[in-house]
């Protein structure tokens, strides 16, 4: 956190990602959790919800890497 | 004998022919095109984990075995994704689907490139290159076209992962392991591909309708997919700043990838908002110019 605080570049950086990525993350779980395909059976609905969860949990937990690294 | 020798000499040039098509058609299974920009990601990526210009024949070496790779997958895709390329205008004449190469020949010759690229990759550079290689194969064959085209909107944004191997391969070929700088290369282009292709799906929606593949346009709407452009284009942004939030990435490529950006956010917000087929057009040729520059950016930004 300290190499962090002291690179401007990097707290800059950080900041522009979190803008980017933790609003958009929230807006495209809200719409897309919304899309439901009505023909589709409770597995393949489960299945949608882990398609659509997982890439977005590890978008905003890279956030957090990248911030200690 | 003069009749047998005139006859002769007038089939050789047919003969040619047909065999310049056959090469041609076996040519046409690996998807060159589509080859190239995945190819630029592995040069870039070499570059950046060299911090300058890489071995020369390191470097041939393993665009040789990233394009027999990228090669093999996409010839085994002719075969597994022949019945949906059969309904798709934009497909339907390819050589399998054509009828010009049989299927098993298909099949066949996607394996012996998908071996032969391993075994570039693991003579020239190392095994951790040649493992990147067979993961991206494994993820386009089996779990992109097997599994998740054919079952889930959702298809790409996973399958996408497939798309994302070429950079981790060009780094572990430099360096023999992946760091976080090789993982965020990879992140930069999972994240892109949703984008990216939902902007090709709007242009194709009707063929894949009739194909019966559950795209994004054709199961949930043109709007509902314009929307998620935008949206997904911000988050990948976001993403492609995550190198110099890292301490990886310098100032150059910080404002590259925010001017690059920018223009890709701008070309997604006026298709959300105009919702023509002249915008989506925009958005899929610029997204494909933006990955290339992007790349290019952070290879000029190591050096």
């Amino acid at each position: 956190m300290d190499a962090l605080t002291s690179s401007p570049l990097r707290l800059t950086a950080l900041i522009i990602a979190a803008v980017a990525v933790i609003p958009s993350a929230f807006a495209i779980l809200h719409t897309m959790g919304r899309l439901t395909t009505p023909t589709a059976s409770r597995r393949e609905r489960a299945l949608d919800q882990i398609w659509l969860v997982v890439p977005l949990v590890v978008m905003v937990l890279m956030l957090t890497l990248v911030a200690r690294a | 004998m003069t009749t047998g020798t005139a006859t002769r000499t007038a089939t050789a040039p047919l003969e040619r022919h047909r065999a310049g098509t056959v090469v041609g058609d076996y040519i046409k299974l690996t998807k060159p095109r589509v080859i190239s920009l995945l190819l630029v990601t592995t040069l870039c990526a070499m570059f950046i984990a060299e911090h300058g210009v890489p071995d020369g024949w390191l470097i041939a070496w393993t665009m040789l075995g990233g394009y027999l790779a990228a090669g093999g997958a996409h010839a085994m895709n002719h075969f597994t994704d022949r019945d949906l390329d059969a309904e798709m205008g934009r497909t339907d004449a390819r050589p399998v689907v054509q009828g010009r190469i049989s299927p098993a020949r298909a099949l066949a010759f996607g394996i012996v490139l998908s071996i032969l690229s391993v075994a570039v990759l693991a003579w020239s550079s190392n095994w951790v290159a040649a493992a990147m290689g067979l993961a991206g194969i494994i993820g386009y064959v089996g779990v992109y076209s097997l599994w998740l085209k054919r079952t889930t909107v959702h298809n790409i944004v996973i399958g996408g992962a497939a798309g994302a191997f070429p950079p981790l391969v060009g780094w572990a070929a430099v360096t023999g392991d992946l760091s976080l700088y090789a993982w965020l290369l990879f992140a930069i282009v999972f994240y892109w591909t949703p984008p990216h292709f939902w902007a090709l799906a709007l242009l194709i929606k009707d063929d894949y309708s009739r194909a019966g593949v559950p795209m994004l346009p054709s199961v949930h709407g043109e709007q509902a997919t314009q929307r998620q452009v935008l949206l997904w284009t911000i988050a990948m942004v976001g993403v492609s700043v995550m190198p110099c939030a890292a301490g990886l990435a310098g100032v150059t490529y910080l404002v590259s990838a925010l001017v690059l950006g920018g223009v890709f956010v701008y070309f997604s917000w006026r298709l959300w908002r105009e919702g023509t087929r002249r915008r989506a057009k925009f958005a899929f040729h610029y997204s494909l110019l933006y990955l290339a520059l992007l790349f290019v950016a952070m290879a000029v930004d190591a050096a």
